[in-house]
């Protein structure tokens, strides 16, 4: 499902553990909505890392808390941007 | 100082537990990490009993290094004889398991040593600086000091966080605003065993916060992933692009895998169950 909000497709397998398709939506959504960029995400156990497009273009920290306030939940207790912002490989 | 503000309340509870440790009648052992808490009753202890007092800091792989030799800075600040006594928390394989009672064994081991050290050297009151504003939060280590029987000056006359670092204050000592500092073994996960490698990939990568000028700060391991938990007041500054990547590589050079800023900041006791 391709999510509007989101730069290009998306360039990574979803998960470490495993995203469905309406997660993804909605992390997209409300990523978009507080104009984060981001180019995938994963989950880690109760921990989502969302990767963003790029670390120039982050908003500031009350958007950020605002975006994880809205992600938590479902099993998610701690969302985190991930900082690197190279390829991934699949392993 | 004037003389109203030697009258200021917090005088009086600092002159309540000078004459209590007094009134114990007994050589004071204080179990002392250097951090606030600690260091107002090492203080208090140092101006009640002089030479019949002592602080301990007890030595172990989740003390960081920083932290002892801050120990060691802040005792001699304060006055009072210092020693320490190394004991090995990862010896103890319920530790290791790091299950939601950790802090439990831990401070059950750490009291046993320091009574022991305590029992040689002729002090035979055990006291550490847990306070008020512990309380009600999923403090294993309380019961055990409880079972221990170790005194526990502050939380006995109510004083609370904000209580202590008053009293820090008016006592002139240094560490009065120092951030809150638990030990390394908290920044793992419950279920995910303490080990050598992941303490020491934790202490690093904190450094390399450190080193960056930041002042409260926790690097969480969730499996060779680095959640840095900065405070809120310090995350604005965290957000330019170059310095997160400066982070992301030094903190990767510590040991980790991969770095994620965790966005909402440092809150205390983040891995702890919920409640």
């Amino acid at each position: 499902m391709d999510a509007p909000h989101l730069s290009g497709s998306l360039r990574y397998p979803m998960t470490r553990t495993s995203l469905t398709p309406e997660q993804l939506a909605h992390i997209a959504e409300v990523c978009g909505a507080h104009q984060l960029m981001i180019r995938g995400a994963s989950r880690h156990g109760v921990l989502l890392e969302l990767w963003p497009e790029s670390l120039d273009t982050l908003p500031d920290s009350h958007t950020l808390r605002a975006i994880a306030e809205a992600l938590a939940g479902d099993g998610v207790r701690y969302v985190a941007l991930g900082l690197d912002e190279q390829e991934e490989t699949t392993s | 100082m004037t003389n109203s503000a030697e009258h200021a309340p917090i005088f009086k509870v600092i002159d309540d537990i000078v004459a209590d440790m007094r009134a114990l009648d007994d050589d004071l052992l204080v179990a002392f990490s250097g951090g606030v808490d600690s260091s107002v009753v090492a203080a208090l202890a140092h101006r009640a009993l002089g030479e019949r007092s002592i602080a301990v800091t007890a030595v172990s792989e989740t003390l960081a290094e920083r932290e002892r030799q801050e120990a060691v800075e802040i005792a001699a600040e304060i006055g009072i004889a210092h020693r320490t006594i190394a004991f090995s928390e990862l010896a103890d394989e319920r530790f290791v398991e790091n299950t939601s009672s950790r802090c439990f064994f831990c401070q059950s081991m750490r009291f046993a040593q320091l009574r022991a050290m305590g029992e040689q050297l002729g002090y035979s009151v055990v006291a550490s600086g847990s306070n008020q504003s512990d309380l009600g939060d999923h403090r294993p280590g309380l019961k055990a000091m409880s079972a221990q029987r170790v005194y526990q000056p502050l939380l006995d006359h109510g004083v609370d966080k904000a209580g202590v670092r008053e009293i820090a204050r008016a006592l002139g000592l240094s560490v009065w605003d120092k951030p809150a500092a638990a030990c390394l073994s908290s920044r793992i996960p419950h279920g995910t065993q303490v080990t050598t490698e992941r303490l020491r990939r934790i202490e690093a990568a904190e450094e390399v916060l450190h080193a960056h000028a930041f002042r409260q700060f926790r690097v969480r391991d969730h499996g060779g992933l680095a959640r840095v938990e900065i405070a809120t007041d310090e995350l604005p500054g965290a957000l330019s692009a170059e310095l997160l990547r400066t982070l992301n590589a030094e903190i990767k050079a510590a040991g980790f895998k991969r770095v994620a800023l965790d966005m909402v900041g440092y809150r205390a006791g983040s891995l702890n169950p919920v409640k």
